[in-house]
């Protein structure tokens, strides 16, 4: 596996020259007027680099990179726009599943690996339990058949997958910690309508109705306890991925607060010489440093064993994106007027940021989570 | 679960002044018309911001983000006929004699349903504003008397405060901060007035204004000293509109940039004269800033409204997304910080009443010449007339100053600073937690939740950003301490 420094520099760099060439100059009209074969344009370039690839299994014909180098070449689509690099991050969940097979040492179905072998490689959308409302989806066994029913949460690329990676959570059921990989024209599968939300425009959020659609055993990637350990590998991946793009995105923001501070005139000065706002922008440094520290803690296997240190790819999704809140904000205040302009860039980043502040499960709520899902730390 | 179950904001029990800030129970026992006349306010404005607003609202912003242009002609007409945009104008003239706490009514209830909507009904005062700010007899006849006609004839008469430049956003707001700003806009003095030139920009309704009131100053290189006060009608030679910006969010309300070609603007309408501008801009800020805290206060209200009836509805599992107890507590915050902001925005709408420009309609004079000189009169070209001839004309500047001196227009700017800070502050912070509470869903542009969090920010910026409200507050406040020359170097202090 590569993951000497160098190498992520250079990923780093190709990603941010990507992003600066492709992504940068229609963003902003894109946001206004989504076209989804835009977005599709910009997938389809990205293979010059491999990131469809990225996170698939060498073994896969993928190019084997670990899941912290995804979240690096988020961080920097991000930063020229979130929703395109949500995209990614949607396909990036999904193709963790296959990295936690492998960890289990388990062998991918025949059907599964033809269309990781297809040329050239799918959009995935990983469809997670979070939020359940109407109905929870549940795979049943009837009459000899695997029935998948029921209503998804908002789906990430729910407009733009090729294939939808179920992950279906413990219940007690026979569906304990299934993952299950269905193509978006399967009889029974209905995407509803585009969520209207305010921000990543160019990648809606649906909901997905799978009404009572038959799943052929070979598109059962796991289930039972490898399909619970594929759920949470999947989850902490995740947090980490809407983590990177929060970074991303208000990393841009804070280089264009720099950028406007030191043009700017004001009381007497250039901006930046007041110490309010070097304060601010001082601030903002700080929560970029210490959220992209966090973000890439997550990612890591191995930690130093500190008392009450925690790894939680939930955490860092938490604090990276109330961070990245607050930096934008931050940001469009010391633009003034025009932060508040669409065609400055900064209104559109705190709409994106806004939904991944929401993506994942209410922050509040996964505060809670943490330590409730945790009974050993109550002595029980 | 139907929305009439939430008894919250727009559908409380109306009125409920006294139940939200109960202390003016004292004060009803001993002025209960002042009282009761701004809870007849309250719901007045709760009923139109209620039925006429809401209702519309989210098609309202769904148009205008497809064409910033477009103006909801239908909704302004309905606020018309209420006589919504001419409240404070005495009953006699024509309007409603709303008082500032009334105002404040007024602005929080609309606000509630949409800062842009209200936004196009309230700021149109600034006619008035600008005008009681200067306050000579016939210029304030003036202005009443057109306001009150268009109102009559349901012509649209749209007012424009421009302050703001390219190169100059607060620096317009501040003195020290005048004295070293790069102006984009420049007035050349002339024989029989003054030649303008230059751009203006961010300036609410200034692309359906029929008058603009705008700060130019006379001598580029000396802004603070040569700083004036123009009155300028929109269809004057070398007049022209600029785009219309598309914006976060307030998009029912137009923000347009102005450009001044050669424009000529005779003597009578240079309301201050070169050296004066800064104070007309520092007493009209005195009374609008806390408005805008109102205004934020009302953006908070409104989420917190849709949110709580968003909670009540979601289902999670086996129970309402309110039955958690993190929610209670989010809520319970909100309800906090949300009633602490109204009981300072309804102390500083009623220390307007008691000292400031409003307090002129409780004076001897001004009420003994409403109630004896009959309406034709008073709205009459012939008191017009009389009122132009130079010494009547000065009267009027020379009464109000018994009112509003210097000192107190700082005061009122710090009070005002006040409120703008904490309301706007709370508008970003409470639309921001109360997505955070509905989650992903509850942010579909359906609920409304999102056009709050997106209509927020900019009060923050506008009306001074709050770091400029702070400079004015510490200045103030230290000053009031007896610690002065803030930031001068010790060599060069007094």
């Amino acid at each position: 596996m590569k993951t000497n420094l160098d190498e992520f520099n250079e990923i780093i760099s190709e990603c941010r020259r990507f992003a600066k060439k492709e992504i940068q100059p229609e963003a902003l009209e894109m946001d206004l007027q989504p076209k989804f074969e835009w977005l599709r344009s910009v997938w389809e370039k990205s293979r010059s680099l491999d990131l469809p690839l990225l996170l698939i299994p060498e073994s896969c014909n993928g190019v084997g990179y670990p899941e912290k180098c995804a979240a690096l070449v988020l961080d920097m689509l991000a930063m020229e726009c979130a929703g395109v690099a949500s995209l990614f991050a949607g396909h990036f969940a999904a193709c963790t599943t296959l990295n936690s097979l492998k960890k289990q040492e388990k062998a991918l179905t025949a059907d599964i690996l033809k269309i990781m072998d297809a040329d050239p490689l799918p959009v995935f959308s990983v469809i997670f339990p979070f939020d359940p409302d109407d109905s929870s989806l549940g795979l049943e066994r009837i009459n000899g058949k695997n029935i998948l029913r029921g209503r998804s949460s908002l789906a990430l690329n729910s407009m733009h997958a090729d294939y939808f990676l179920v992950l279906i959570q413990s219940s007690g059921d026979t569906d304990a910690g299934c993952c299950v990989c269905l193509p978006n024209d399967s009889p029974g599968v209905e995407i509803e309508e585009n969520a209207r939300l305010p921000g990543l425009k160019i990648n809606p959020f649906a909901k997905i109705v799978f009404n009572d659609v038959v799943v052929d055993s070979d598109m059962i990637i796991a289930s039972g306890g490898p399909g619970e350990k594929i759920l949470a590998a999947a989850q902490k991946a995740y947090f980490g991925f809407i983590a990177a793009m929060a970074m991303g995105a208000s990393r841009s923001a804070f280089l264009k607060a720099m950028s406007y501070a030191k043009g700017r005139y004001q009381y007497g000065k250039h901006i930046i010489h007041h110490e309010e706002i070097q304060r601010m922008l001082g601030c903002m440094q700080m929560k970029l440093d210490m959220g992209t520290a966090g973000y890439l803690q997550a990612f890591n296997d191995e930690t130093v064993s500190l008392p009450a240190l925690s790894s939680k790819g939930r955490l860092a999704k938490v604090y990276c994106t109330d961070a990245a809140l607050e930096i934008v904000q931050d940001a469009i205040q010391i633009h003034g007027g025009y932060g508040y302009m669409h065609e400055y860039g900064l209104e559109k980043v705190m709409r994106d940021v806004k939904i991944l502040q929401l993506m994942g499960g209410r922050n509040p709520a996964l505060h809670i989570q943490v330590i409730a899902q945790h009974p050993v730390r109550f002595g029980q | 679960m139907s929305d009439e179950t939430v008894n919250y904001g727009l559908r409380a029990r109306s009125p409920d002044l006294l139940d939200t800030v109960p202390g003016l129970g004292k004060l009803k026992s001993a002025c209960p018309k002042y009282i009761e006349k701004a809870e007849f306010a309250q719901k007045t404005a709760r009923d139109f911001a209620k039925n006429e607003i809401a209702p519309r609202v989210l098609e309202i912003d769904q148009k205008c983000a497809a064409d910033p242009a477009y103006f909801d002609w239908e909704l302004w007409e309905t606020a018309n006929a209420a006589k919504l945009n001419i409240t404070p104008i005495p009953e006699k003239m024509g309007g409603l004699g709303w008082s500032a706490l009334d105002n404040a009514m007024l602005v929080e209830e609309l606000t509630s349903a949409c800062m842009g909507c209200a936004s196009n009904i309230t700021f149109n005062t600034f006619g008035l504003l600008g005008a009681m700010v200067e306050c000579k007899t016939d210029i304030v006849l003036k202005i009443i008397s057109q306001m009150v006609d268009a109102q009559r004839r349901s012509k649209p008469l749209f007012w424009s405060w421009a302050i703001t430049e390219p190169s100059a956003g607060t620096d317009v707001e501040d003195e020290e901060a005048m004295a070293t700003m790069r102006p984009s806009t420049h007035a050349k003095k002339i024989e029989g007035g003054y030649l303008v030139n230059g751009t203006k920009c961010f300036i609410t309704n200034g692309s359906l204004a029929h008058y603009v009131i705008a700060t130019i100053p006379a001598d580029s290189a000396h802004p603070k000293e040569s700083m004036a006060t123009f009155f300028i009608p929109t269809t004057t030679k070398g007049f022209s509109v600029g785009r219309i910006e598309r914006k976060c969010g307030q998009k029912a309300s137009q923000t347009a940039e102005l450009f001044f070609k050669d424009v000529f603007v005779p003597e009578e309408n240079v309301w201050e004269p070169p050296g004066k501008g800064l104070r007309h801009t520092r007493e009209i800020l005195s009374i609008t800033r806390g408005f805008i805290g109102i205004g934020g206060l009302g953006i908070a209200r409104g989420a917190l409204e849709r949110g709580i009836r968003y909670v009540s509805r979601k289902k999670v599992k086996n129970h309402r997304l309110i039955d958690e107890e993190w929610v209670q507590m989010v809520i319970a915050d909100m309800i906090k910080d949300i009633n602490t902001v109204r009981c300072a925005g309804i102390n500083f709408a009623m220390a307007l009443d008691a000292y400031h420009v409003w307090k002129m309609f409780d004076s001897v004079p001004v009420k003994a010449g409403l109630k004896i000189v009959p309406e034709k009169i008073l709205l009459g070209k012939s008191l017009q007339a009389l009122a132009e001839k130079s010494m009547f004309s000065h009267a009027g500047s020379e009464f109000k100053k018994k009112f509003v001196s210097d000192e107190q227009i700082e005061t009122f700017v710090y009070y005002g600073s006040l409120v703008k800070v904490a309301g706007t502050d709370l508008a970003v912070n409470i639309t921001s937690r109360v997505a955070d509470m509905v989650g992903l869903e509850g942010l579909s542009d359906q609920y409304g939740i999102e056009k709050s969090f997106r209509d927020a920010k900019v009060t923050q910026i506008y009306e001074g950003s709050n770091q400029a409200n702070r400079i004015d507050i510490v200045k103030h406040a230290l000053s009031k301490m007896g610690i002065k020359n803030l930031g001068v170097p010790d060599e060069n202090k007094p």
